[in-house]
């Protein structure tokens, strides 16, 4: 018995795994910003924006950032945190993790086995090449990642008001959602929001915008909420997309 | 009270075997099975997108044609290699790897062919079915990783003490063949940047 004892223990020291040693950070909440990529702003901002669609029953969405892969593939370690974190839950597999690794400069999203439908790999491809990628080349990964996460939330729940979520400023983020619309007229929103706030002065329309966007803003502190982030047994299969920029 | 007696080893035997193999080799048989399903729709779920692209880059790269032939002939190659899963031997993993792999290679050149054609790459309908191939590439790559960790979990259970005696007293399985990154293949993941693994 001993012997086998042994034998098992052995086992167990020497069992291989199949990608590179490779440190999964702990999920400690729905944005885990390895990298520093985020203003604390807009990591609160996502935050708190992901507690509530979890609370919702809506899809689990993650975020990590990476300073570097360790010489893995980003396709690689998104499983490897997939495995690990489990986001989603065991009987509907609705997980998305969004991973940035900042040296390689590479984004994945990983989508869950139950979500691949909503968010089939084509799309997901063109979150990434359509609304991230411009924003990180011109040195805007914040708000790329934002507008990353929001386009993920969006397509992931549409039973949800997820635009109420992250404030009225999401409504230019849907650019690859309504493609054939022409982006002009969406970038003009904000300047009209801007131009009824100056010119409606004290009317009562003026003072709806600045309710509207101020109450969209939601991230009046904490960003904790009643139910704990932690995975739920989600199952992944290597879904998703990848890109650089 | 010999009676007693007698009866206490085999207490003991069905105590220890209860934690040793009796339930957990045949729970090991059954997720190679899955994992192997899984793994072998990944791959139809590959083939079944090749006759769209081939037809899209048809449109743009007219002068590929032997490229595309190449796809086209290793696709047939492919989806006409089966794998029987409860008769699976080493020769028959060997062939079903042989003709997936040289898939892989086929569409690995395509790939790379499509870098000279900048119509075609913009091409939006192209676009969405290159991020459908690499996320199905990506798939297979999970699928047979994981295949492959529930082989080895069964063929330990089935050949290392304890769990290995209640295969012998019950089961007699003998360990399966393991599947193994195949030449094509290797050479493939190391010579095609367009189609990530």
């Amino acid at each position: 018995m001993l012997r086998a004892v042994s034998l098992l223990a052995l086992l167990f020291l020497s069992l291989p795994r199949y990608a590179a040693a490779f440190e999964v950070p702990s999920l400690t909440g729905p944005v885990v910003d390895r990298a520093g990529l985020l203003s604390s702003a807009t990591a609160q901002q996502i935050s708190t924006a992901l507690h509530k669609i979890r609370d919702a029953n809506g899809a689990h969405i993650a975020v990590l950032t990476l300073p570097d892969l360790d010489g893995s593939t980003i396709e690689q370690v998104g499983i490897e945190v997939a495995e690990k974190w489990q986001l989603g839950s065991k009987d509907k597999d609705n997980g998305v993790i969004l991973l940035v690794s900042k040296e390689e400069r590479k984004i994945r999203i990983e989508v869950g086995q139950g979500l691949e439908g909503d968010l089939p790999d084509a799309y997901a491809s063109r979150i990434i090449a359509e609304s991230m990628m411009p924003l990180f080349a011109s040195g805007n990964i914040d708000e790329g990642i934002l507008v990353g996460v929001f386009q993920i939330a969006t397509k992931t729940n549409p039973q949800l008001d997820v635009q109420a979520l992250f404030g009225d400023s999401a409504r230019n983020w849907q650019r690859s959602q309504n493609q054939n619309e022409s982006p002009g007229i969406l970038s003009l929103i904000p300047i009209i929001v801007i131009l009824l706030l100056l010119f409606g002065g004290r009317s009562t329309r003026g003072a709806l915008f600045a309710a509207i966007l101020l109450g969209g803003m939601g991230g009046r502190g904490g960003g904790g909420s009643g139910r704990s982030f932690r995975g739920g047994g989600g199952g992944f299969s290597g879904g998703g997309a990848s890109g650089g920029w | 009270m010999k009676r007693m007696h007698s009866r206490i080893p085999l207490v003991l035997m069905v105590a220890l075997l209860a934690g040793c193999g009796v339930r957990s080799i045949p729970q090991a048989k059954n997720a190679v099975e899955a994992s192997l399903a899984e793994m072998t729709n990944q791959y139809k779920r590959r083939a079944d997108l090749i006759p769209n692209l081939v037809n899209t880059v048809k449109g743009y790269a007219k002068h590929e044609a032997s490229t595309l032939q190449a796809v086209v002939e290793a696709r047939a190659q492919a989806t006409s290699t089966q794998i029987d899963p409860s008769n699976l031997d080493p020769a028959q993993i060997a062939q079903f790897q042989k003709a997936q792999g040289g898939l892989s290679q086929a569409l690995g050149k395509l790939m790379v062919v499509v870098e000279r054609y900048p119509e075609l790459k913009a091409d939006r309908n192209f676009r969405e079915l290159q991020a459908q191939l690499e996320g199905t590439e990506n798939r297979i790559t999970v699928a047979r990783n994981r295949h492959i960790e529930a082989i080895k979990n069964f063929n330990d259970l089935v050949t290392v003490p304890p769990e290995s005696w209640a295969n012998g007293l019950f089961y007699s399985y003998k360990p399966m063949a393991q599947w193994t990154v195949d030449e094509t293949e290797r050479v493939r993941n190391e010579s095609a940047p367009a189609v990530e693994f």
